[in-house]
This record gives C-alpha cells, structure tokens and sequence, in this order.
C-alpha cells in the first residue's frame, strides 16, 4: 500500500521502502537491464572468456600451466590441423552447394504446382527431414551406405552395377560424398523453403515479358529467374555454409571423421583433443580459430554480396 | 458455336466491313478461352486487321481484352479458334516463335539491368551482333527521347521514363505486331495525356500494325482507327471511334462509351402521328426518318430510348422558341460546371409520382439554371437512339 503511494511520487523518501524506491530509481537501468546481463554473462560471456583462457594454458600433461603462445605455435605445425581445415572447407562448400542446388531443384518443382494447397502439402512434407536430429540423420545414412548390411550397396548388387558390396565408408573420397549427402539431406528443406519465398515474388508479368521477348526457358531462367533469386540464394547459402563448416553430429555419427581423418571436420577435431585427449587447452585455441575463420569467410561472402546487389536494388 | 468456327471469314465480313484494301496484318477466327475453373473469358471473337492499323479494344473489367491480347502475344493458347498473323497460322506456336512485341502496364523492365541492357534483350537472345544492336539502340534510344538514360537502371527512372524504356524494347525489334497491355494505367493524370500523344505520334512514324488494350475509353477513343468494344467475352462493335459513339450497336456500347453515360428512358412509341415516344417522365416527337427505319424493324410498342447529355442544351439559350415535342421541362437537382460546359443533375418536372428517373444533361455554359430551378431543356432529337429492350440492339443504326 505505501509503496503504491512512494512510486506514484517523484523524488526521495523517506524510511526503508522510501529508499529501496530511490534506489530502484536512481538505478533503473540497471535493474531493467541486470537480468538479461546476468544470463549473457553465465551462458556466453564467461565460456568465451574461459576459452580464451584456456587457450592460453598448456594442459598436456597434468594440471595447468600458463603458456600464451604454446596452442597456438602447435595449431600451425599439428598436420592433422591442417587436414581437418580442408576437410571442413570440402564438407562446408560441399554440402552449400549440393543443398542449394537440391533446394533450387525442388523449389521450381514446388513453384511449378499450380495447386495452392499441393504445394504446401509438399513443402511441409519436405520441411520433415529438416525436423530429424542430426545425429540420427548421420546413423541413418551410415547405415544406408554400410559395407555389409547397407541397403544402397544391396541396391547396387542387385541391380548388377556392383559384383560385390563396397565399404563407402572405408574409402575416403566415397566417406566424404556420404557426409555431405547427408548433410545436404538435412539442409535442403531450409534453402527449397527460402528459394520458394523467392520465386513466388518474382512478378508473373516478368516471366510474360520475357516470353514475349523472345526468351527461351532457359533464357527466362537465366535472365529472370537467377537475379530474382539472388537475395534468396544468399541467404540460403550463408546460413547452409555457417552451419555447415561447424558442423559436428553429422559428420560424427556418420563416420567418426574417419576414415583416417578424411571426413574429420574441425569440430570433430576440436572434440578429439578436448574430450578424448583431455587437451582442452588446444582445442579451446582451436575452437577461437574456427570462429575467427567463420568470420572472416562469411564476412567476405556478405561484403561480396552486398556489393553485388547495390547496384541491383531489386 | 462450332458451326461459327467453320465459316468464319463470312462472320468477319459482316462484322467488320474492311474500310480499306490493305494487306491483313492479323486475323482472329472463333476465339475462345475457357479457363480451368469453367471461366469463360473470351467467347467466339473474330477480328480482321489490317497492315498498320491501331486497334483499341476497351471493355469493362474481366470482359476478356486483355486474355484476347494475350492470346495473340501467345502467353495464353486458346481453347478454340485460330490465330493468324501475316497469313501464317500461329495458333499453338511460342511467343517467341510469333514475333510480336508487347508493352505490359507495370512495365516489366529487367530490373538488374541497365536501360540498354533492357531494350537490346530481344537482340541479344536473338544473338544479333553487336555493332547491328548499336545501330538499332541508337536509332531507337533518339525515338523515344532517352538518349541520356541509357546507362540507368529501372529503378532510378520515373514511370513515364520506364514506359519508354519499355517502348524501346518492343520497337527495336522491329515486330510484325505491337500489343499494349493497359501501358498507361500506371502513370499519373497529366503524364498519361502526354504519353497518350507521344504513342500517337510514335504510331504515325512506326506506323506498325498495333493492338492496344484499355478499361479507358479516352484511351480508346483518341488513340484508334478502329475501337473493338468488348463486353462479356464478346465483341460488341468494331467501327472507327467517330462510328461507335454515333452510331453504337447495341444499348452496352451506347451506355459504355461517352462520358457523361448516354441517359437511358423506358419508352412507349405510337406511329400514329409520326413517332411520338412517352415515357420516363418525357415525351418527344422523333423525325420523320426514325419512323422509316424503326418500321423496318416492325413496329413496337415498347421501346427504350437513349439521349446523351450533349443533345440537351438550355432551351433558354435557343434563338427561337422549342416546341413541345423537341424539349423536356426538367428540375435541376445538381449543377457541375465544367468549364467550357455545365453538366445538370435534372429530373423530369411534375413528376415526382411518377417513375421519373434522374438523368443528364450538359449545356452551355451560359446557362443561368441553378439547383432547384426548373428549366425547359431542347432535345437535339436527330441524335437520339432506340435499343429493344429485349436484344438491347440499336434499332436505328
């Protein structure tokens, strides 16, 4: 009841709820404010402070012991570093294509129905195997392509293009195809989605002027389609590769980065040395050089972007 | 309607009475479109058009013009019917195979692409070279007066400058046919008189055969040699402007074209005395002519009579007197000066019992008749029209 009184008031008071309400007022800001800092503090700004941390300790034997340059001087000469980084960059450009592609594919399909209510059947089916956790995505097609009981090599077998069952995933070229198709498996519904946004505003009138011009379909595709699409294509390509290039449960339940490391991507390694070696001090170094690199890629790719589309404003 | 489709030149012929000898540009037999949902939107339309000939087809909303251009552009296969250009059947071919240009309202500019880009794209798909595509461009860029443009993009043009852009791309081809899709619907009042001019003059010195589409019926009426009125998926009338507001087919044309709309009274005639119609609150004594062709018809009791507002003119106005016949004694409800005239809200005086309907009338400016006035109004009865009310065929013309 008095504090009712206090707050419809201005200025100080007096007595113990007089001055928690002062206090509250001279301080709103942060007591607003104070919640959100709290849990950014807890869930983002002590980990990434601890990494850095952390990366500066030599945790190689036991206990700490305080090393700033060691982790860093060993990421430039561990070759399986080196290794780990084009495997991702193989994975990461790899799955990006395939998936927009894929995406592009299915969009026009989806776009291509003329029934309203076909497509968005067909768009929520396809949204499906987006909602599928990616580790059950990676045991999946680990064992759709399994060397013995794989229903891809029985398919083959079969069919007589094999004589005999091949172990996809004893081979490193074919480990790598199989990771990125089933990274490609799980982010094609978000780019088909995205890319469908896109070509349903491209103006149907546009597609008549062409036509009327004497286009092609390809042509059309070409001229019309394509620069319509290029906003879409950027978002849907920026955020597939983001995800990509860190990505970890796929790529670990699929093949464990093997085999001998020609699918380890750097989440895969960053877990080997932290988890599995307990060298959480190079795999924090390594983890700060995985987010650098992901900034640095991807602030390139927007700045190109950008650039590319200012002269367009379409 | 099958048996329209197998002798539809004799149709044409009836239709369109050709005004000249000139080679036949574009033929439409017994089109009809009927679209997924039993929709029809274009029903049995023919037409004969000639070599450089500007035609108009103006109609209300979803009357089916713009489906019939677009039949011709070939963005829509028809269902039924023929469409042939230059002699050549191209029913069931491409756009890109018919060579026609078409201008669409929203201008469809490419728009990643710099004005020249634009208009060069029909050369360049058709792989001209590039000193042929230079040639044009410069020829054509000095036609429309966008010369400096040529360097923009779309989106740094303003609407007038788009549309000519948009000419650009469908004149540098040089097309057997231009189709304008409503080109001028998008531009302000004042921008859309001074395009409408510009097209005009473009025509005269392209002089290519071109079928134009508008709900406008200024449009319609400045810019044809010949209007096709449409009305529900079928033509109405094809005649030269001056023919079509003189002398409209049928009750729909009469009441579509001319601004004000044509007044329209339910009548009843007696031939007693010459044609003598009453009705609506009126009563006017028609020429001797009329009779002679209303007779022609057989004589009716019932009939409906259509006056525009610009057969009435103030009678106080007149040098002499105007007889009874010739005039309608009117209350002025609402006055709307114009300008050069004043357009009168009246309804039939003493008659407030009656079904008198409201109509208009425009007279001079000189009148002296306010609201609330009740003014003696002479009927300039050469220029009236009688529909059946049935067919709602004009009965004179």
């Amino acid at each position: 009841m008095a504090t009712e009184e206090f707050e419809s008031d201005v200025g100080p008071h007096d007595g113990i709820t007089g001055a928690v309400s002062n206090w509250v007022n001279d301080h709103i800001r942060t007591v607003l404010l104070g919640p959100s800092l709290v849990a950014l503090f807890v869930v983002f700004i002590y980990p990434a402070a601890m990494l850095v941390w952390l990366s500066f300790q030599n945790t190689r034997g036991f206990g700490e012991t305080f090393a700033p340059a060691y982790n860093y001087g060993r990421i430039f000469t561990d070759p399986t570093f080196w290794n780990a980084v084009e495997k991702t960059l193989v994975y990461s450009f790899g799955s990006l294509f395939v998936s927009v592609g894929a995406g592009l594919v299915i969009a026009l399909a989806l776009n291509k129905l003329a029934a309203r209510r076909m497509r968005d059947v067909y768009s929520t089916l396809i949204l499906l195997s987006w909602a599928v956790p990616l580790s059950i995505v990676g045991v999946t097609w680990r064992w759709i392509f399994d060397g013995q009981l794989g229903v891809f090599n029985k398919l083959l077998v079969d069919l007589g293009v094999l004589a005999s069952s091949f172990s996809w995933l004893s081979n490193s070229t074919s480990a790598m195809v199989v990771v990125i198709l089933a990274d490609t498996w799980s982010r094609i519904p978000f780019a088909a989605i995205v890319l469908l946004a896109g070509l349903q505003s491209i103006p149907q009138e546009m597609y008549d002027a062409a036509k009327a011009d004497g286009a092609t379909t390809l042509q059309t595709f070409r001229h019309v389609t394509l620069p319509y699409l290029r906003p879409s294509f950027f978002v849907a390509g920026l955020i597939t590769w983001m995800f990509a290039f860190r990505a970890f449960a796929i790529p670990f339940s699929t093949t464990g980065g093997g085999p001998g490391g020609a699918t380890e991507t750097l989440a895969i390694y960053i877990q080997r040395f932290g988890i599995q070696l307990l060298d959480y001090g190079f795999a924090s170094a390594v983890s700060l050089f995985l987010v650098a690199m992901t900034l640095v890629i991807a602030a390139g790719y927007v700045y190109f972007v950008l650039e590319q589309m200012e002269e367009i404003e379409v | 309607m099958s048996d329209t489709i197998e002798d539809p030149v004799t149709e044409d012929a009836q239709r369109d009475r050709p005004t000249d000898d000139r080679d036949v540009s574009l033929r439409l037999d017994g089109i009809a479109k009927v679209f997924a949902d039993d929709v029809v939107a274009v029903d049995d339309v023919s037409l004969t058009i000639h070599d450089g000939e500007f035609i108009v087809l103006v109609g209300p909303s979803g009357c089916g013009k713009t489906t019939t251009l677009r039949t011709i552009a070939g963005l829509e296969q028809p269902t039924e019917g023929r469409v042939v250009i230059d002699g050549e059947d191209v029913s069931g071919q491409d756009p890109r195979e018919r060579d026609v240009a078409m201008v669409f309202q929203n201008y469809a500019l490419y728009p990643h692409k710099t004005v020249r880009e634009n208009i060069a794209f029909p050369l360049e798909i058709r792989k001209f070279p590039d000193g042929v595509i230079a040639e044009h461009m410069q020829e054509t860029a000095e036609l429309l007066g966008i010369s400096e443009l040529l360097d923009r993009r779309p989106a740094d043009l303003s609407g007038g400058q788009q549309q000519r852009v948009a000419l650009g791309r469908a004149i540098i081809r040089d097309p057997k046919l231009f189709l304008f899709d409503e080109p001028l619907s998008n531009l302000d009042a004042k921008l859309r008189i001074q395009m409408r001019t510009e097209l005009n003059k473009l025509h005269d010195r392209v002089g290519k055969t071109s079928v134009y589409v508008t709900h406008d019926q200024v449009e319609a009426m400045t810019l044809s040699d010949r209007v096709v009125v449409m009305n529900n998926g079928a033509v109405q009338q094809v005649d030269p402007p001056e023919v079509v507001y003189d002398q409209p087919a049928n009750r729909f044309v009469a009441g579509f074209i001319g601004e004000p709309p044509m007044n329209f009274f339910d009548v009843s005639a007696t031939t007693a005395d010459g044609v003598r119609v009453t009705g609506g609150g009126i009563e006017l004594r028609l020429p001797a002519a009329i009779g002679e062709s209303l007779s022609e018809h057989g004589d009716r009791e019932r009939l409906e009579l259509g006056v525009r507002p610009e057969a009435f003119e103030d009678a106080a106005l007149a040098d002499e007197s105007v007889a009874d016949g010739r005039s309608v004694d009117a209350h002025v409800m609402v006055v709307e000066p114009m300008g050069p005239y004043k357009d009168l809200a009246v309804r039939p005086a003493d008659r407030e019992d009656e079904q008198a309907a409201e109509f208009t009338a425009r007279v001079s400016n000189d009148t002296g008749a306010i609201a609330g006035d009740t003014i003696r109004l002479a009927v300039d009865t050469d220029e009236v029209h009688l529909f059946d009310p049935a067919t709602g065929d004009n009965l004179l013309a």
